[in-house]
């Protein structure tokens, strides 16, 4: 029996985004800001935010960054976005967000180029099909 | 009595070939072959089997949610103990540990510790790839559409840069690991290429090619362990699981003190050798089988398992001293890259090859002997490690 012979049980998901902190976090996001975390205990600051500091288990607060940082890792890969989609080329990177101790995942605007080093900001993206998706930077520091 | 005084002895084991299986079958079938031939490698009969331990690392594979109890049910175990084990990539090397926690601690007499996984057969390759994505932060990082290749090589970029590691270097892990395969019938992809053959294959995220990349398989593992009071006597060489330990990192990359270096596995190692009462690893490990997602992770985990000094492996693995006839062979069952990647069945099918090359019984006859080896596998960027220490029973 061939693959195409087989018979198929398809199996569609459908998962709501989140809610809570991270719907803060990603509403965040899409005005190009990022929510951190700073621990009042040993101070330090994560981005994006989180309840609990990861090094002391303190409660931490909340600040809001201007997502502006320098990328200190980059790749070129092949990603579906949508995951349903076509694949297409996307430029992932880290960044060190200004004040923030950690790095930030995100990817390239559509188009752009980068060195490690480079400074980069979020910027505002409307229209993604999952929050997580608007972690998108520039290079462009001026423009809105 | 010294609490290690149980570790637990391996009985035997049993794998199936890794590899995309084109006649129709599927996991069900694999894991009761895998647990027939390890019983009959143990040499024991199934109502000898207290527990069983089932690692498969995503429901979304195999399309079984709570697969243990049918696992047993397969392989005519109902009845028995049984717990599921999830832990990425790591699901095979954390169901070998909690085997081994059930014999020192006196829940079981015997473990069947069983992993599977359908890679390659079931779900196309990018719906695979998907599932994979979500293995990671699934919420920050995989539903942004970062894919496991993007967030190993961020790691790696970080790690090649520090330490000078070239793509060269990389590659030579791949040609390794790839020729290694070939000396292992059970393996998925066993070649011989050259470097300039995996710098030359299609780019799948900067540096990585698709040769750099490990594979997606179909498999299945099984491996009886045994608390040694109630191991029957054998003729042949048995292996005893001498250390066992698993550690944790921040499952974000950037969360990390440092992203290019696997804490995690560095941890798991630690504990592992230290039940184990080595010292020095570098010196006292004689053959290892690291996880090889991608060839970058090879060294990082080598590094990171104290197997090197930090930042040389890459220019170690380029002068063959991770070759079958280096200082220190690893994955000579050709690793994720060529052995294959089906992720609950790797950790145990890397602890059979461990046992199998320091009892003498390698399918390929090698110019030397191995007392005591390293079995190492980790979920996420290393988000989750398990690391086991499994050396020659003196007779």
């Amino acid at each position: 029996m061939s693959d195409a012979e087989r018979p198929r049980f398809r199996l569609a998901l459908d998962y709501p985004a989140p809610s809570g902190a991270l719907a803060e976090h990603f509403a965040a996001l899409a005005r190009g800001e990022t929510l951190a975390s700073r621990c009042p205990d040993c101070g330090r600051v994560r981005a994006p935010a989180s309840p609990i500091c990861e090094r002391d288990g303190t409660a931490t607060e909340t600040i809001r960054l201007a997502g502006r940082g320098r990328i200190e890792a980059m790749t070129r890969a092949t990603s579906r976005l949508p995951p349903d989609g076509a694949p297409t080329e996307q430029v992932f990177v880290l960044v060190r967000i200004d004040g923030a101790d950690t790095l930030m995942l995100g990817r390239l605007a559509e188009g752009e180029a980068a060195e490690i080093g480079a400074a980069v900001r979020l910027c505002a993206v409307a229209g993604e099909r999952h929050p997580a998706q608007a972690a998108v930077f520039t290079t462009r520091m001026n423009e809105n | 009595m010294d609490a290690y005084d149980h570790r637990p002895v391996i009985l035997g084991g049993g794998c199936v070939p890794f590899r995309r299986y084109r006649d129709g079958s599927g996991w069900r079938d694999w894991l009761v072959e895998a647990g027939r031939l390890a019983l009959a490698d143990a040499e024991i009969a199934p109502a000898e089997i207290d527990s069983v331990v089932v690692a498969s690392e995503s429901d979304f594979l195999s399309m079984q949610v709570n697969p243990a109890p049918v696992a047993l049910d397969l392989l005519g175990l109902t009845g028995a103990a049984a717990i599921g084990v999830g832990a990425g990539g790591a699901t095979g090397g954390a169901a070998l540990g909690a085997g081994v926690a059930q014999i020192i601690s006196g829940l079981a007499r015997r473990v069947l510790v069983v992993g599977f996984e359908q890679c390659a057969s079931g779900l196309p390759g990018h719906q695979v790839q998907l599932v994979y994505a979500l293995s990671f932060d699934a919420m920050l990082e995989g539903a942004a559409g970062a894919t496991s290749a993007a967030l190993y090589a961020l790691s790696a970029d970080l790690y090649r840069r520090r330490h000078g590691v070239t793509e060269r270097q990389m590659a030579a892990v791949s040609v390794k690991n790839h020729g290694a395969a070939i000396g292992n019938p059970l393996a998925h992809k066993p070649m011989s290429i050259s470097v300039d053959d995996v710098l030359a294959s299609p780019m799948v995220s900067t540096p990585y090619k698709r040769l750099d990349c490990s594979l997606l398989s179909d498999g299945a593992a099984a491996i009886v362990l045994a608390h040694p009071r109630y191991a029957p006597a054998a003729k042949r060489s048995r292996s005893r699981i001498a250390g066992s330990g698993a550690g944790t990192d921040h499952p974000r990359i950037g969360d990390r003190d440092d992203p290019g270096f696997f804490a995690a596995k560095a941890a798991a190692g630690r504990r592992a050798f230290e039940m184990a009462g080595i010292a020095d690893p570098a010196a006292e490990i004689d053959v290892a089988e690291i996880y090889d997602a991608f060839t970058g992770a090879e060294l990082q985990g080598i590094e990171a398992l104290g197997l090197c000094a930090a930042g040389e492996a890459g220019a170690r693995a380029a002068d063959g001293a991770f070759g079958e006839d280096g200082a220190l062979p690893v994955n000579l069952s050709g690793g994720l890259i060529g052995q294959g990647g089906a992720p609950g069945a790797v950790g145990v099918a890397q602890a059979i090859a461990i046992d199998r090359l320091v009892c003498g019984r390698w399918p390929k006859p090698l110019k030397r002997e191995f007392r005591r080896g390293l079995v190492d596998a980790h979920g996420g960027v290393c988000a989750i490690a398990a690391a086991h220490v499994i050396e020659r029973i003196d007779r």
